[in-house]
């Protein structure tokens, strides 16, 4: 390996994690300002634990609701 | 994972020799293979779906040929012969006591260090890309969760 390409590698272990870390930073801090300046419904902003695991466990991972809360759309294909 | 110890041989140890030796040294090459073929598939998909079924902006090609390339030179990595096989681990410290890697080889430099290099890349541009979706999804899910009896729904 050439001097100036091991000096490039050792770049991107020392220096460029930190590069990084302040752009994804920089990235969320841009993206967070934008959700956060939407317009709001009028809904509380809290956020129940319980209910939040349960969804995400039962409905998002396991599919609970996918094929129970629209019988029709099934049954009608048959 | 290994690197950081999350996946090792000692995990499955209690599974025997050859498990072990399955799950750490055969494994990861074949879920290699698997992911570039998947990461493949979606880009011809959406090369061939696109002004058809779908329309895609620049960064869904972005997104996607960042993986591939991340991928490709993580397998390259792996599948091919490394420099050197130390007595102990060989450390890779990209931020001191924070970020630091242990590997059991030392991998070929050149694959190594742009699988470095690229997958820096890819973490810099997940909250401009939607790839934001690894943590809004979580975010969004538990909102809606939390919220679904106040919505009616």
């Amino acid at each position: 390996m050439n001097g100036a390409i091991a000096l490039l590698y050792a770049f991107f272990v020392e220096k460029l994690p930190y590069i990084t870390i302040a752009v994804f930073l920089v990235g969320v801090g841009l993206r967070t300002n934008r959700w956060m300046s939407a317009p709001r419904d009028g809904h509380g902003s809290s956020v129940s634990i319980f209910s939040a695991l349960k969804y995400i466990i039962l409905d998002v991972i396991l599919f609970r609701t996918c094929f129970t809360s629209r019988p029709a759309v099934y049954s009608s294909a048959t | 994972m290994r690197g950081f110890h999350i996946w090792s041989a000692e995990m499955f140890s209690p599974l025997g020799e050859g498990m072990a030796e399955f799950m750490v040294h055969t494994l990861p090459v074949y879920m290699g293979w698997l992911f570039i073929a998947t990461q493949f598939l979606l880009l011809v998909r959406r090369g061939v779906l696109e002004n058809r079924q779908l329309l895609s902006f620049y960064n869904d090609y972005l997104a996607l040929i960042l993986l591939l390339i991340t991928t490709i030179l993580g397998q390259g990595m792996r599948i091919f012969p490394p420099e050197a096989i130390p007595a102990h681990t060989y450390s890779v410290v990209f931020i001191p006591r924070l970020v630091v890697l242990h590997l059991e080889k030392v991998p070929s430099f050149h694959w190594f260090f742009l699988h470095v290099l690229f997958t820096q890349l890819f973490f810099m541009y997940i909250p401009f890309s939607k790839l934001v979706h690894i943590f809004s999804g979580v975010i969004s899910s538990a909102l809606y969760g939390s919220r679904r009896t106040e919505y009616g729904i």
